[in-house]
């Protein structure tokens, strides 16, 4: 009874992430939401590091996973190509909050847009630079970095939110 | 710490990283976007995208009377202005009307093609990275549309398809520097390319290159497109000429562009599936 009830709260707590994963995602997507001077944030990858800091470096990588499938549908993005970045770095953001920094706001947001910068400027590099295009580094200054600090800066929002289902779905052993 | 390196939950993530990268390489070999995972997210997500520009849209139209009404008093002045000037030129314009025919018929120029097959779409997603402001509408395979169809607004083109699903489709502007139209300048027919810059793309402007030395094309003049390489129908409005200036390599000029679409807020479109070349 334990088990089933144990593996029912999990169930109901990754329900709700991936729930809030697409709310995120649409968010991101919806035209002229949020929008600052032409400006809008990514909200699937900040979630995907807060659910990482919370839940731990495997389950994290995981909802990273989902997160850059989510963007490279919005980006329109060849597959994978932030999947994978999104593995590794939710990965590290789990095993550096268990073992060398502490779960705050702070801490999170400057996480969030570190990831954001490392993978703006890599998408950057591959979809603008590489290809030959001139005078591109108008789009890194105006529109890659604008994103990343939008982006860092509305983490608080994710960190209030994955922390509230975080504590409502603790199971206690009896 | 260390010993996550010999688990079963290590070996997992692992093997997630080599399929990913795997899929990754396959869609870039064959020159797609996605694959099958990612139209099954999309298939699921559209429906909900729908729903929030629905509410989007509402609320921005609610508000908008409010904090905008300094800007239609601004615009009520300007159109007064506009009005009073076209009054003095409405006596030039039977002349020009005559003329206008007469050009027409000199060059064959045809009317609005009414063989076009089109589908209305809306534009349900915009993704803050997105390049040069393309867009995805909820229409797909299923309504007719495949990749390269046409994409207009109630102006002008707007761009083309480059990736379709099910229920949704991704559309590439021609703010894109891949994208390559055919295109003729309307009052001195000088022939030229529409594509995409860069740089200008951040202020929602392309060029139109290979232009010859002396064009007559001047700021204002209206681009339409060709309809060479049958991906464009003939005739659609591209948009106005900005100004002139020399390529790099002095040969040839090329036109900055303001495009006759807001490319950046445009909310309703129309794919052109099928028209007669």
């Amino acid at each position: 009874m334990d088990s089933r009830k144990r593996k029912l709260t999990v169930a109901a707590k990754h329900t709700c992430y991936i729930l809030l994963m697409l709310l995120g995602y649409v968010l991101q997507t919806t035209p002229g939401l949020f929008t600052l001077w032409g400006i809008k944030p990514i909200w699937v990858v900040p979630l995907a590091v807060v659910i990482s800091a919370y839940e731990g470096e495997y389950i994290g990588a995981l909802y990273g996973m989902l997160a850059g499938l989510f963007w490279e549908l919005a980006a329109g993005r060849i597959i994978g190509s932030f999947s994978v970045m999104m593995i590794l770095l939710c990965f590290l953001t789990g095993v550096s909050i268990a073992l060398y920094l502490r779960r705050t706001v702070l801490n999170l947001s400057l996480l969030s847009g570190f990831c954001l910068l490392l993978i703006g400027s890599a998408d950057f590099v591959f979809s603008y630079w590489l290809q030959g295009y001139g005078a591109v580094s108008g789009v890194y200054f105006r529109q890659v970095l604008p994103t990343v600090i939008y982006s860092g800066a509305c983490t608080f929002i994710n960190v209030w939110l994955v922390k509230r289902i975080h504590a409502k779905f603790v199971y206690e052993d009896a | 710490m260390r010993d996550f390196f010999h688990t079963v939950k290590f070996k997992v993530l692992m093997a997630l990283v080599v399929v990913l990268a795997g899929v990754m390489t396959y869609a870039a070999a064959n020159g797609r976007l996605t694959a099958a995972p990612q139209e099954l997210l999309g298939a699921i997500a559209v429906p909900f995208q729908k729903m929030a520009t629905a509410i989007t849209n509402k609320s921005e139209a609610f508000v908008n009377k409010y904090i905008s009404i300094d800007k239609v008093m601004d615009e009520n002045e300007a159109l007064k202005k506009e009005i009073s000037e076209m009054r003095a030129k409405m006596t030039d314009y039977d002349a020009m009307k005559a003329e206008n025919e007469q050009l027409r018929k000199a060059w064959g120029i045809l009317e609005e093609n009414p063989s076009y097959e089109v589908v209305n779409a809306n534009v349900i997603g915009r993704d803050p990275l997105e390049k040069y402001y393309s867009f995805t509408i909820d229409k797909g395979t299923r309504h007719g549309i495949k990749v390269k169809d046409c994409v207009i607004g109630s102006n002008g083109i707007v761009g083309r398809v480059i990736e379709v699903g099910p229920n949704y489709a991704k559309v590439s502007t021609i703010l894109d520097p891949s994208v390559s139209i055919g295109a003729i300048v309307s009052r001195t027919r000088d022939n030229g390319l529409i594509g995409g810059d860069a740089e200008l793309a951040l202020d929602k402007k392309c060029t139109m290159t290979l232009l010859a030395r002396d064009t007559l094309a001047a700021p204002g003049d209206r681009i339409t497109t060709t309809g060479l390489g049958g991906v464009f129908p003939k005739n659609l409005i591209v948009g106005t000429v900005e100004e002139i200036l020399p390529e790099t390599s002095g040969t040839s000029m090329y036109a900055v562009i303001e495009p006759i679409e807001d490319i950046e807020s445009i909310k309703m479109v129309m794919v052109i599936t099928d028209f007669d070349q």
